[in-house]
């Protein structure tokens, strides 16, 4: 493993209580590192195959990889490759997108520029992480792990996204009741993730230090007009202490309403949310942050229309 | 586990454990144009390009690559009495300092020129945002991969 | 003037294509079997003691072959700082010490056969600390009631004033003068403090490090360092081993800026050799590049100015205090640059006193860093000009040219304040910083940006400008040396110390060598940087390599000619005074005759009066000629948020006789975009602890390609006489504008004054709030 694990510190969880005598064991942990059992890799050519194979325990799930690659693997005994199974694809349908969740984003961002090119999964993929990461990150993995920087989860929300699973909870399920509900993980695999794709305006403001950053948060903003008027609203702030915040009251305000008739202030007051991460050193400024870029992501999807 | 790669055209037998990544694995085998810089997928020295698409070797498995799966490495697109264009417009235009992020840089160019010949300076940077370089400051770097774009384009 | 042949075109790097095709070889794509895998195990606390260390758990582990920490390694008191002997710096640091100094001060280190060995073992080390209440404020330091980090067998090597007893690591105190006398002649003063944090080198090769016995069981040491001659003797120092055995080589080197002119890891890891009899591996991670190796010293300047109204400053004070870190690598000649670098520049100023103190705190080591010193200093400095040219409703630019030092003139700081001693007096010989300020001003368009605040919706422009100068090289106490001899067909080995961390110095003294001798430059095969077969250099720090090392090749190749032109004498039955050389060919002007380099060298080694054509040169120098540099900004402000962008960015640099002079704009772009991400983005987080949170590329950004703002840099060149065809240095001096041009500019867009970095925009927001109150 490559796994950094240079960090003694992290491992001490003990108060460091200034002046007291501490003594300072690992053992706990290393029982474990010594009887490690081998990995063991898995690559199902079938959902059949697939299914049975989420029944052996401890098994995780890879996709790109560029989680799993960071992670400790310490409780691991097996991995389940999903690049065999066909689940590398985006179909469209009417008003409906299908995007397998083996496509990559650079895959979905590739496809939707020609098929949809207004769509708000490519303004949200097309600048996610890096390139090489784009290359490698899947749509199911993002899903399947949701860190608080994601690019990709309040798009799907606004998209009112579901997510079509395979395994002990085979079915399809709202995306909002995937987060919800931590036991449609066990022993399930994401196969796709299906979304509108009917005529939408969006924004999407990653905050972000260079264009590589991690965002320290996201807003996302997705309406759908008729003759001007906002006839559906969707605005969510991923990466608040809520991790993921659905701004419906804000939603409610912008209902009914035209461009001009937005005042920004009452967009602002309605945006009230504590942006949360380690490497945040004013909480207070970051919410006032996001009330600006929150207003502003609204007026530019507004703009955004031809 | 044991695999055979294919890499820079050549079948390359390797060796690995189940939680080994590709760059050690690439590294072991000998392929040590693969650079080590931050091993968390922000640097770019690791990338090599899988099935002709820039991947940071750092964050895969080896055990994710298949056997056919073609890797290349920069080593595998022009070599010392061979050099690739793109690594001649490097050299030509003062755009490798230290030299460590340039074989990932490299490969990010070559992957963009083989999708977009003639990529515009904003689609040059833009392919290498996952690339870093704490010597040139870029400029010669954006200045090479057009240069090479040019060339290329002549050939 | 003469034109050249090869100094200044510019000729491709010699290892450049090695480098784009990847065969070149860094420390770690060295193949070397059988070596055992050493990972460091680090204090959790920021301050401790440690009262027992149990590794019987550790050792158990099977596949780990030593666990090295206090109770087995020699304790020998040194420094980490590379540079010459005796070191300025004070001799504070054990290999392995039962004081903990700060989150990341080393405990252990795991010897194994394999990295996850080591790894697994690393956190079986029982360790019994005595936690204590950390010192985490520079500013609290030298209170009576702060703890104290070190104690009074720690010392000088070189004598200079060290008080552990007030955590002082050390003080710089030099006036002249009388600045009661300034401060009766002002009109008014202008009394500022500024902070420039903590940085991170972020060379994208981590420090890296392979030992082993040669067949003749010396210790060969291939190291990632920018100072191989001083790794060989601090290494026999800190480990007590004789330097005659140990052989240090640096192969190519992936990025240094100061960061590896610290050598904190060879020791280490020929250590473990010497112990094992086998070799040794040991390259950190990128999180223990930022956490454990080296950092910018945040430099905390106040500075206070008297100025007339008719912007004559009357006298000037600068108060520098630097946070050290835990260890006082280089905390003296910091310090010293802060001034020394940056308050000649200004020379008209009669009274003048600058206070500068290092202090001892529990945080993160500094040491060397591109600008050491100045980067921090011009900081304060720039943002000062830029307050009293506004408050007096004055031009900048041509304030700085009324004001600065010009050739022929001298400043008294220089023979007051030298590296870790007193300086040496010098006067400019080369500036034309005039031609610089010119350049950016016109590049810039400022008198259609300055004071304009050129607005579009909530977004308001501005532009500033900041000038700054640097050295060439350490005088009287740098040394460089070169090695050349001939072959057959007119080609020539050179061997030098100099050391080539990427900066391209192997091609610029090739291309010296070239010129003296009038050959192209593929006649010259370099060699550098091994301490059993080159001569010595101080290595790569000071911006000393072009002027230094050039010299001393210059001289040594010269003298190589002259060997030359007395063989085709003899050969050609000629006089000497009628000789001329032109592209490997000696010419009689007399005779009409002519022979070649390669006739001439067959003759010399087989012929008669047989002898190898060699020459050996050292060098130091008298002086240290300053590059000075201009450099402007345009920024857009948001009002709403504060977000800082910068738009454009121009640098012109009078660097005397540019060798290369793509490879001297390849210097002055890459430290121009280090200084713009210093100014902007880069910092080091801490918690209440002490713990560095952000230790990797993750959530310490530095800018990409798609990051940089549209960016001009121009060489100016003048001739500095006592340099190598007229060189002066390049490589540190771009770092020291951006920052303060930045701040400038936030200053023209939105009126306030940035006095701490990085300009985040929660930071430029609330500056704009507390404005506004």
């Amino acid at each position: 493993m490559w796994i950094d694990l240079s960090l003694p510190f992290e491992f001490c969880p003990l108060p460091c209580t200034v002046g007291a005598i501490i003594f300072l064991t690992f053992a706990p942990h290393c029982r474990k590192f010594l009887i490690m059992n081998k990995i063991k890799w898995y690559f199902p050519v079938s959902l059949a195959e697939a299914r049975s194979l989420l029944e052996i325990k401890n098994v995780v799930l890879h996709g790109g990889g560029t989680h799993l690659s960071g992670r400790e693997l310490r409780d691991v005994d097996g991995i389940i490759c999903l690049r065999k199974l066909g689940l590398d694809y985006v179909k469209k349908d009417k008003d409906m997108l299908e995007i397998g969740a083996m496509s990559t984003y650079a895959d979905v961002v590739n496809v939707l520029s020609s098929l949809s090119p207004q769509h708000i999964l490519v303004k949200t993929l097309k600048n996610a992480a890096n390139t090489p990461c784009r290359n490698r990150i899947t749509i199911g993995g993002s899903i399947a792990f949701v860190p608080s920087w994601s690019d990709l989860i309040g798009a799907l929300l606004a998209l009112d996204a579901e997510i079509v699973l395979a395994g002990k909870h085979e079915g399809v399920v709202a995306v909002e009741d995937y987060l919800n509900d931590a036991a449609l993980r066990e022993q399930t695999l994401i196969t796709a993730v299906r979304v509108k794709d009917t005529p939408h305006y969006s924004a999407h403001y990653c905050d972000v230090k260079t264009v590589n950053d991690m965002p320290l948060f996201t807003i996302t903003v997705l309406l759908e007009l008729e003759t001007d008027v906002i006839k559906r609203a969707k605005v969510y702030i991923v990466g608040t202490k809520e991790r993921i915040t659905h701004l419906s009251e804000l939603e409610s305000y912008l209902l009914g309403k035209k461009k001009d008739e937005i005042v920004d202030a009452k967009v602002q007051e309605r945006v009230n949310v504590s942006i949360v991460g380690a490497r945040i050193t004013d909480p207070e400024y970051m919410g006032i942050k996001a009330k600006i870029e929150t207003q502003r992501a609204i007026i530019s999807a507004l703009e955004s229309v031809q | 586990m044991n695999s055979i790669l294919n890499v820079n055209g050549k079948a390359v037998k390797i060796e690995f454990t189940p939680e080994e990544h590709l760059l050690f694995t690439l590294r072991k085998a000998g392929f040590t144009e693969v650079k080590s810089g931050c091993k968390e997928g922000e640097c770019g020295a690791c990338i090599v390009l899988l099935n002709g698409k820039p991947v940071n070797s750092c964050l895969m498995f080896t055990a994710s690559v298949c056997e056919d799966d073609t890797l290349l490495t920069v080593k595998g697109i022009g070599d010392l009495h061979e050099p690739h264009v793109i690594q001649e417009a490097f050299v030509d235009c003062g755009a490798v300092q230290c030299g460590f992020c340039t074989p990932g840089i490299v490969l990010a160019t070559y992957a963009l020129l083989q999708e977009n010949p003639h990529p515009t300076e904003d689609e040059a940077t833009k392919a290498m945002d996952g690339n870093l370089c704490r010597c040139t400051g870029y400029v010669k770097i954006v200045e090479a991969v057009m240069l090479a774009a040019k060339r290329l384009q002549k050939k | 003037m003469k034109k050249y042949t090869t100094v200044g075109k510019p000729e491709k790097k010699v290892d450049a294509l090695s480098l784009a095709t990847g065969s070149a070889k860094y420390v770690d794509d060295f193949e070397i079997k059988n070596a055992l895998y050493c990972k460091l195990a680090y204090s959790p606390h920021a301050y401790a003691e440690i009262l027992d260390i149990d590794d019987s758990k550790a050792r158990a582990v099977e596949g780990v072959v030593d666990v090295l920490h206090y109770k087995n390694v020699k304790q020998i008191l040194h420094t980490s700082a590379g540079q010459g002997f005796p070191e300025p710096s004070p001799y504070d640091c054990l290999i392995f010490d039962t004081t903990m100094r700060f989150v990341g001060d080393r405990v252990a280190m795991i010897v194994a056969e394999d990295r996850k060995t080591a790894h697994m073992a690393a956190k079986m080390l029982e360790v019994k600390y005595k936690v204590m209440e950390p010192l985490l404020d520079a500013e609290k330091a030298m209170d009576p009631d702060s703890p104290k980090l070190h104690d009074a067998s720690h010392a000088y090597p070189i004598g200079a004033k060290y008080e552990p007893e007030k955590n002082l690591a050390a003080e710089v105190d030099i006036a002249f003068g009388d600045i009661k006398k300034g401060e009766e002649e002002a009109d008014f003063v202008i009394d500022e403090t500024y902070n420039a944090h903590y940085g991170q080198h972020c060379a994208i090769e981590p420090h890296s490090v392979k030992t082993m016995f040669d067949e003749q069981g010396r210790l060969v040491i291939i190291s990632s360092t920018q100072v191989p001659f001083h790794v060989r003797r601090i290494v026999a120092q800190a480990i007590d081993y004789p330097l005659s055995k140990i052989r240090v080589i640096k192969p190519r080197i992936g990025g240094g800026f100061g960061s590896k002119q610290e050598v904190f890891l060879e020791p280490l890891a020929s250590l473990v050799t010497l112990r094992h009899k086998r070799p040794a591996r040991l390259v950190i991670s990128r999180a223990e590049v930022f956490q454990n190796s080296r950092t910018r010293h945040p430099i905390r300047v106040r500075l206070r100015t008297g100025v007339k109204n008719t912007g004559e400053i009357t006298f000037l004070e600068m108060d520098s205090l630097l946070n050290s870190g835990a260890y006082g690598s280089h905390a003296l000649t910091v310090l010293s640059n802060c001034g020394s670098k940056v308050l000649p520049l200004f020379n008209k100023i009669e009274n003048m006193h600058f206070l500068g103190r290092s202090v001892y705190t529990n945080l993160p080591v500094g040491g060397a860093y591109r600008g050491y010193g100045a980067t921090q200093g011009y900081f304060a400095l720039n943002q000062h000009l830029d307050m009293i040219t506004r408050r007096l409703e004055l031009d900048l630019p041509e304030y700085i040219k009324k004001y600065h030092i010009q050739v022929g003139e001298t400043s008294g700081v220089f023979e007051a304040l030298g590296e870790g001693k007193d300086g040496v007096p010098q006067v400019v010989n080369s500036c034309k910083l005039d031609e610089c300020i010119d350049i950016c001003v016109k590049e810039i368009d400022w008198y259609n940006k300055y004071n304009k605040k050129i607005t579009n919706g909530d977004k308001v422009r501005g532009v500033g400008l900041a000038v700054s100068m640097q050295g060439s090289a350490i005088p009287l106490v740098d040394m460089a040396a070169a090695y050349m001899k001939m072959n057959e067909d007119g080609s020539f080995n050179m061997n030098i110390g100099a050391t080539d961390i990427g900066t391209g110095s192997d091609t610029i003294l090739a291309q010296i060598a070239a010129e003296a001798l009038d050959i192209p430059l593929s006649k010259i095969i370099v060699y550098s940087s091994d301490t059993d077969r080159t001569p010595f250099d101080v290595g790569a720090y000071a911006s000393s390599t072009t002027y230094l090392s050039g010299r001393a090749v210059k001289k040594c190749a010269l003298k190589v000619k002259d060997q030359i032109l007395g063989v085709a004498a003899e050969m050609m039955d000629a006089k000497l005074e009628d000789l001329f050389t032109e592209n490997s060919v000696v010419y009689d002007k007399r005779q009409k005759i002519s022979k070649s380099y390669g006739e001439i060298c067959c003759y010399a080694l087989y012929d008669h009066n047989q002898f190898q054509i060699q020459a050996e040169a050292s060098e130091i120098v008298e002086q240290s000629p300053p590059p000075f540099m201009c450099q402007a900004a345009e920024v857009e402000v948001d009002t709403k948020t504060g977000q800082v962008k910068v738009l454009e960015f121009v640098s012109a640099v009078d660097c005397g006789q540019a060798i290369n002079p793509q490879l001297a704009e390849g210097q002055v772009e890459g430290a121009t975009v280090n200084g713009i991400a210093y100014a902007m983005t880069e910092e080091y987080i801490f918690s209440a602890k002490g713990n560095l949170l952000n230790k990797g590329f993750k959530s310490y950004k530095i800018p990409t390609a798609a990051d940089i703002p549209k960016m001009k840099s121009f060489v100016v060149e003048s001739h500095e006489d006592s340099g190598p065809y007229g060189a002066k240095s390049v490589s540190e001096i771009g770092i020291n504008g951006p920052m303060p041009a930045i701040a400038n500019a936030i200053y023209d867009a939105v009126g306030v004054r940035m006095v701490g970095a990085p300009f985040t925009p929660e930071k430029v927001y609330r500056a704009m709030q507390k404005q506004k109150t």
